[in-house]
């Protein structure tokens, strides 16, 4: 999770290395790199259901599908893609044990270097992907997005259905996996957009994660404050639950249990005009509200836009207009 | 110095100051909030004052400029969205400073390398300077107003759901002047219900797909199909799954103005039924095709049983409170429509469910009648699809929503009473009030 920006002093999340044999490990790779992703359960020995061809799970131990799913779903579509634009890349440099060697963890600290790369010899588009002639850079990118489409569909089946079933620690192993496998999809993503020319309004959401979601919470974050960029093509939903739930949402705004995932509680508070207190300029002041001065009364019933101007002794009204231009406050 | 304009000092209010001289036949008040997008969209700069954004320093980051402008008061208010959209130019009072959202987006993007690789992983900071500067502009960029309004209503709703306002008849008020509309007409009308009513009239034409939302709908007759607000409403107004969303029918329909109702075409049933029984909110129903019977097999090779050889459950969901008024008679016309066929296909879906207006179009009842007429047909899969339409437009009252599926026919008990429903098919041409 390196790869993501974070703030300074933020305690990382740690993604443990589950082990078992790594993506490389076949000593005949095959030149259809996508085929070889695809392929790697069937060259693992894992079963598929007859009729259905769906992937099965049954007498493996839980050890072994944690595994076999960072194997396929995170080195390997990793591994694959980078391949794929000639940038040779393998397990071992997103690993890193810990200063204790007890425990080996997934570093993406590599990552950016390796984009740098790839960007270097691919070039960043400066138009959507052109398809007719299939080029060679075009036919580049459409691999690199089905590889993509086909980690986030094994993602969305396979993950929330078999650690229902598991204990700990593989439930929360699989929970960081999951949540590794996202942040590294959503920020491939973004990178195949740049250099291929996809709009990202056509890439999938990879969120949400629900360790990044129980981190908010826990950080006083309301559920409705995400996603965070609402409005945006990009979905960001990991990098920005990422960021923001490491540190305290910097307005507290009491408890979020009745809050909706439209809004937060406290922007649905009325504010009773009785209760309502007026804001001075100096704090020992205490003059009274003034009123809307006759000449704006006027002014509105002519059909014209009153605005007055406060010179500190008096208050002017005018006619606002693109000839006598004015500021409009908006304020609640 | 600069004029301002600010409704505590430029909106008449209160009795002495609405009311030119005692003359009650004009509202000043409502005359201004009728001039508000004038207002803004004349002003040369609009400022933003918020409490919240006002502890923020002027050298604060972007990123903390982004929070403070995203959890604000102000960014969750109904008016300032319109107030914020309208604006050439929107500026933010800091604590030292004012700064408009251009300014803040052009010195990040002036520092930052949005092509960088560790930007690209995680776009935050681009995203946190430019956001809320295209949102802002959004009626400024949207040139082409009236030719895309349904899909701006749609983004529109989209964005109002993390929205409040004080005054629920505002609403219509703000929504008319965000999608350019004219909104003095809909403050000839008092009551929240009332202006969403003649703002759907002033929209004019919408996706028919829209009967199918699940926001709390309009009690005004003639516009029970509406959504009533789109505030605090987290669903889309249109909802589909992705893969039925190419199938259904979106081409934006007219609505006839004055409570004529909105006609739309889609599939569905019909049936007959008292209505006691029947609204109440979990209540359930088995139904089958009147048709019962022999024909085509499901489709070629398919020993599947075909739609009208199957049973249906029909599940009411949400009952209006104002059921009570509905006379309940005993053999009561009813109509479900669903967007596409009654057929496994198509299923599950929360349909419409809605009264049969008296005068309505008989459908075949006599078995001569039921053979005379074209009522299945192998549709565009090869499979067997309801045929029947007639060329009439059926009036139907907007009543509640209804899921309706098909359950394994194994599980379906043995002597469930069934209902008898007559399909239609997607032609057909109903008119929602």
């Amino acid at each position: 999770m390196e790869h993501l920006l974070s703030p300074s002093g933020a305690g990382p999340i740690s993604i443990p290395y589950v082990g078992g044999r790594v993506f490389e490990a076949d000593t005949t790779p095959s030149t259809d790199i996508l085929y070889y992703l695809k392929s790697y359960w069937d060259r693992a020995g894992w079963q598929r259901h007859p009729v259905t061809g769906d992937l099965s799970f049954r007498n493996r131990s839980p050890l072994e599908i944690v595994q076999s799913l960072q194997t396929s779903l995170y080195f390997g579509p990793l591994l694959s893609i980078f391949s794929r634009v000639g940038v040779h890349i393998s397990t071992r440099d997103f690993l890193e044990t810990s200063p204790t060697g007890q425990e080996i963890f997934v570093h993406t600290t590599n990552l950016p270097r390796f984009i740098a790369e790839w960007a270097k010899r691919e070039g960043f588009s400066n138009g959507p992907p052109v398809s007719t002639g299939f080029t060679p850079k075009y036919m580049r990118g459409e691999n690199i997005k089905e590889m993509l489409s086909w980690a986030l569909y094994y993602l969305q089946t396979f993950f929330t259905q078999e650690s229902k079933a598991m204990v700990e620690p593989y439930k929360s192993h699989m929970q960081l996996v999951e949540l590794s496998i996202m942040a590294m999809g959503e920020s491939l993503c973004s990178v195949l957009c740049a250099i291929y020319g996809y709009s990202m309004g056509d890439m999938a959401t990879w969120g949400p994660s629900p360790i990044l979601r129980a981190r908010l919470r826990q950080n006083g974050w309301c559920t409705s404050d995400s996603p965070f960029f609402p409005e945006s093509m990009a979905s960001v939903s990991i990098s920005a639950d990422y960021y923001f739930g490491s540190f305290p949402c910097p307005r507290q705004r009491g408890d979020h249990s009745e809050c909706t995932a439209a809004i937060c509680n406290e922007y649905c508070k009325k504010i009773k005009a009785d209760e309502y207190e007026q804001k001075h300029v100096s704090s020992n002041c205490s003059c009274k509200a003034v009123e809307i001065p006759d000449e704006a009364i006027h002014l509105v019933a002519r059909k014209q836009i009153p605005t007055v101007l406060w010179d500190g002794l008096e208050m002017k009204v005018s006619i606002g207009s693109i000839l006598n231009p004015y500021v409009a406050v908006s304020h609640v | 110095m600069i004029p301002f304009w600010i409704d505590t000092l430029c909106v008449p209010v209160g009795e002495k100051n609405r009311y030119l001289e005692g003359d009650k036949t004009r509202d000043l008040r409502k005359e201004a909030i009728g001039q508000m997008a004038e207002t803004y969209r004349q002003a040369d700069r609009v400022l933003v004052l918020d409490s919240f954004i006002l502890k923020l320093p002027y050298s604060a980051d972007v990123i903390d400029k982004y929070l403070g402008i995203h959890l604000s008061n102000w960014h969750h208010r109904l008016w300032t969205m319109q107030e914020g959209q309208l604006a050439s130019r929107l500026f933010f009072q800091f604590r030292n400073g004012a700064q408009s959202l251009d300014m803040i987006k052009r010195y990040e993007l002036h520092t930052i390398d949005r092509l960088a690789p560790q930007n690209l992983c995680s776009p935050v900071r681009l995203l946190c300077a430019s956001e809320l500067e295209s949102f802002y502009r959004e009626s400024e960029l949207n040139s082409n107003r009236r030719s895309n309004i349904t899909a701006r209503l749609r983004s529109c709703a989209h964005y109002l759901r993390s929205r409040e306002t004080s005054r629920s008849e505002d609403e219509a008020v703000c929504v008319a002047n965000i999608l350019g509309l004219d909104a003095k007409r809909i403050l000839r009308h008092d009551g929240a219900d009332d202006r969403m009513a003649c703002l759907f009239d002033l929209i004019g034409v919408l996706d028919p797909r829209i009967i199918f939302h699940n926001h709390p709908r309009l009690k005004k007759d003639g516009y029970r199909w509406a959504p009533g607000t789109f505030l605090r409403q987290l669903p889309d107004i249109i909802v589909f799954p992705d893969t039925q969303a190419k199938w259904a029918n979106s081409i934006p329909v007219a609505v006839i103005p004055g409570g004529g109702g909105f006609p739309v075409s889609f599939g569905g049933f019909e049936f007959s039924h008292e209505s006691a029984t029947l609204l109440r909110r979990g209540s359930t129903m088995f139904v089958k095709q009147v048709t019962n019977g022999l024909g085509p097999p499901r489709r070629p090779g398919d020993p599947s049983a075909p739609w009208f050889g199957c049973v249906y459950k029909m599940e009411v969901q949400q009952v209006p409170n104002d059921v009570h008024l509905l006379q309940s008679r005993q053999h009561q016309r009813w109509a479900v429509i669903l967007p596409f066929y009654l057929e496994k296909d198509y299923l599950p879906f929360s349909g419409i469910l809605g009264i049969i207006d008296d005068g309505a179009p008989p459908r075949p009842a006599a078995a001569e009648q039921i053979q005379r007429s074209v009522w299945t047909a192998i549709g565009p899969h090869g499979v067997q699809l309801p045929a029947y339409a007639i060329p009439y437009r059926i009036r139907v009252r907007f009543v509640c929503r209804v899921n309706v599926s098909m359950p394994a026919q194994e599980t379906v008990p043995r002597n469930a009473p069934l209902t008898w429903v007559w399909a239609y098919n997607i032609q057909q041409e109903w008119c929602l009030r």
